[in-house]
């Protein structure tokens, strides 16, 4: 079930929360939506489930809007604060209103206990004494509650420790490859550098890169060689002949753009210029985002836009 | 109700249940509602001084009445009529000059009645100063048939008897129709006057005074006309004391002397003394429910807390992701609690009742002097379902505040000041101010706790933080239901208008 997001625009007041965000989610893919905090990343989710009310713009799910939807916690699954708990109702009996609410089988609430491994005696305890990364797993469970085609996830990594990362990175996976679309947002592009098929950027309300993750990372190397060789005076005049640009990085470290790894090595092979590695620049997921988020950033002090 | 509410309605029920806190909270309002209702019972005891075993006499209905008039009459034997003008109506309050005080109620008119005994059944057509002329059968029946009027005549046929009224004498016109209970063929027909006491009642800031002066009627009669099979002669008749039915006291040696005299066409009857329903007095069944208000107070934090918290934790974008109809959560909400809040309320007061009947009646309100209430009587029964309801209605009250103001202290402080400000200020306030409170707040509720129906035209000298509401038992319920449904809609528009 596809989510798609159409020319979304949310105002509080004088301030723009949203400008015209537009993206898909779809089926089978994990898609990262990334942002700087209080970007809109939280608002558009709201807006998706119609929480919040958009001033212009729609967001349909499988083709309408939330609020339409017969059975909506059986067709997207969410989870926009795992803080939203009563502090005195025990977990397990949060999971039982909500499937009360979505008419589902109490035999549900144990199952999705049993994989968000909170089945035992956590789920008998009182939220108010859960740890968050115990909160995070406990709203995961209630957005699976419904066996949903979709899911929407609010920062679930956020307050897990290493091994609930591990844990989460598994369950996005699968739950993709289960044919669900999933959407995760997270202010940390690194959380989702093994995770995300597809990445959403978005900052000061506007979208500003909605790509794969190889793509990104290879719109950010900018088609950089690294070079190392003993000649580098040689293989500068060599390079440039050949059309690339080429800047000292130092004594030994030269670095080429215009022309890929192939072609630099094919030009220093003819002109018989020793070299001792030639290597495709990597820039990490974590570059690019800093990269593209940079101005986004700067306002990230903006009010109104929670993330 | 239709699957989706169904829904709503089980996981609300989930959500009040799993929070024991609440449901700690519902079982201290049950227990106050007991405790309360007990100590509210135990304050004041009377006793009874013995020796009057005359109490107010039976009505043809089986209803204890009060019956005292001056009854000027001679018998009429199978259909007849009886006519007379009423020239005047003047009262007489002891202490005070002639004309200086009137009493709204003093009666003067003519009447037609099965026997002088205390109780009989009767048919009066009278006029009175303050409520215009009335048409008033068996002590209980009353109707105002005309606004003034100076002729009054009663015809008899068989078991009927029709009233008219007219200016002239001339031109008469038909003013109702009534059948009382048990007069038979061979009655007493005549002219009467009677006057309930003065009542002067002020209150001001906690100062209350009332000043209850024995009243006499002075009505002068002529054309006095009476048609069918009679004797001819007037008999002069007291019926009742001439407190019949007031509380037992002292009587004054009185200035004013009941009686009648003739002077050729016109006749003059001073009377004093009320017909009709009994005053309402001490409301056991009321004393016995205090406890209803405290269980409110308890109640109305669960009912804000389980709307305010959704607001608080964030929950309700979870709930309204189960169901985006916002409205669904609000009725739902509103019926789980409703109906857990009417079910602990009614067993508490249940259980409470009885208790402090009993505890009443150790204390001397016992019959002969006031009634033995079980819970089996329909208007105990309703007093005690109808305040079970009433602090269920305040309790969802407290919730639909809260999901308009999303704030539990807010929520909570403005139930607090429509329902229970007034029932405590009553006391002290300025009657009219008092009255105009408990009939326009949601404290006009507490009406539901009166036992005794509430006649308009007897006269009485009751509090309203006595059990002499200014509504009657269900208008005054309705009262809070109709804050109830305007603060629902009020919380619906918002919960549609806001984001969550």
């Amino acid at each position: 079930m596809e989510i798609e997001v159409d020319g979304l625009r949310k105002r509080y007041g004088q301030v723009s929360a949203l400008d015209g965000v537009s993206f898909t989610v779809r089926p089978g893919l994990v898609t990262g939506f990334v942002g700087p905090n209080g970007s809109g990343k939280s608002t558009t989710m709201r807006i998706i489930l119609g929480l919040d009310a958009a001033d212009g713009g729609r967001a349909l799910v499988g083709g309408r809007p939330y609020r339409s939807l017969r059975d909506p916690l059986r067709a997207v699954g969410s989870m926009l604060d795992a803080s939203a708990l009563h502090p005195g109702r025990r977990g397990r009996d949060h999971l039982r209103w909500i499937a009360n609410a979505a008419g589902l089988p109490s035999r549900r609430v144990d199952e999705v206990l049993e994989r968000v491994g909170l089945a035992g005696g956590a789920a008998k305890r009182r939220a108010g004494g859960y740890s968050l990364g115990m909160r995070q797993r406990l709203g995961i469970a209630a957005a699976l509650l419904g066996d949903p085609r979709a899911l929407m996830l609010d920062e679930p990594v956020n307050g897990l420790d290493p091994e609930g990362i591990v844990w989460i990175r598994g369950l996005l996976r699968s739950l993709a490859a289960e044919g669900r679309a999933v959407l995760v947002s997270s202010h940390l592009m690194g959380e989702l550098e093994d995770t995300a098929d597809r990445l959403v950027v978005i900052g000061r309300g506007r979208v500003i890169a909605d790509t794969s993750v190889p793509e990104l990372l290879s719109a950010a190397s900018g088609g950089r060689v690294a070079l190392r060789t003993s000649a580098p005076a040689e293989a500068m005049a060599v390079l440039s002949h050949a059309g690339g640009t080429v800047a000292s990085v130092g004594a030994d470290a030269l670095t080429v753009t215009g022309l890929d790894a192939e072609a630099t090595v094919a030009a220093l092979g003819a002109s018989q210029v020793p070299f001792a590695e030639v290597s495709a620049h990597r820039a990490t997921l974590e570059e690019a985002y800093m990269e593209l988020t940079r101005d986004a950033a700067e306002f990230q002090g903006v009010p109104g836009g929670a993330a | 109700m239709s699957a989706v509410l169904f829904r709503q309605v089980r996981a609300e029920w989930t959500k009040l249940r799993t929070v024991r806190r609440w449901t700690l909270t519902l079982l201290a309002a049950a227990a106050a509602m007991v405790v309360v209702s007990l100590l509210g019972a135990s304050g004041g005891s009377v006793q009874h001084a013995g020796g009057r075993e005359d109490g107010p006499p039976t009505g043809p209905e089986g209803k204890k009445v009060r019956d005292g008039l001056q009854f000027v009459r001679q018998e009429l034997r199978g259909d007849g009529t009886i006519t007379a003008r009423v020239t005047s109506l003047t009262s007489r309050v002891e202490g005070g000059a002639p004309g200086s005080k009137t009493v709204p109620w003093a009666k003067a008119g003519i009447m037609v009645r099965a026997g002088t005994a205390p109780g009989a059944s009767f048919v009066a057509l009278m006029v009175t100063p303050g409520h215009g002329v009335r048409l008033q059968h068996d002590f209980l029946h009353d109707e105002q048939v005309a606004s003034s009027a100076k002729w009054l005549r009663l015809t008899r046929a068989g078991s009927r008897f029709t009233a008219s009224v007219s200016d002239d004498g001339t031109t008469w016109k038909k003013a109702g129709t009534v059948t009382p209970r048990s007069v038979p063929a061979t009655a007493q027909a005549g002219i009467f006057t009677g006057s309930p006491a003065y009542t002067e009642m002020k209150r001001n800031f906690g100062a209350l005074s009332i000043n209850d002066l024995p009243a006499h009627a002075v009505g002068v009669f002529d054309h006095l006309n009476v048609t069918g099979a009679h004797p001819g002669t007037w008999t002069d008749t007291k019926i009742g004391g001439p407190f019949m039915g007031g509380p037992p006291g002292d009587d004054p040696a009185p200035e004013v002397k009941d009686g009648s005299s003739f002077s050729g066409g016109t006749v003059t009857v001073t009377g004093s003394g009320e017909f009709g329903p009994l005053p309402r007095g001490s409301d056991l069944v009321q004393r016995g429910l205090q406890g209803a208000l405290v269980g409110l107070l308890v109640v109305v934090a669960v009912g804000a807390l389980s709307m305010t918290s959704e607001f608080r934790h964030g929950l309700v974008r979870t709930t309204f992701t189960a169901h985006p109809r916002r409205g669904g959560m609000l009725v739902a909400k509103a019926l789980v609690l409703g109906v857990t809040v009417f079910a602990v309320s009614a067993a508490a007061l249940a259980v409470a009742f009885p208790m402090a009947q009993s505890r009443l009646r150790s204390s001397g309100f016992k019959p002969p002097g006031f009634p033995r209430w079980s819970l089996s009587d329909p208007a105990a029964l309703r007093a005690v379902l109808g305040s079970a309801l009433l602090v269920a209605l305040v309790a969802v009250l407290a919730m639909a505040f809260g999901a308009v103001f999303r704030h539990s202290a807010a929520a909570i402080a403005v139930v607090l000041v429509v329902v229970l400000i007034p029932q405590i200020l009553a006391p002290a306030l300025p009657l009219g101010v008092a009255r105009f409170l408990l009939s326009a707040t949601p404290a006009a509720g507490f009406a539901i706790q009166q036992s005794a129906p509430h006649y308009s035209f007897t006269s009485e000298a009751c509090l309203p933080e006595d059990g002499c509401y200014p509504l009657s038992p269900w208008a005054g319920l309705a009262v809070p239901v109709l804050y109830v449904v305007a603060a629902m809609l009020l919380a619906w528009w918002q919960l549609r208008r806001r984001d969550a």
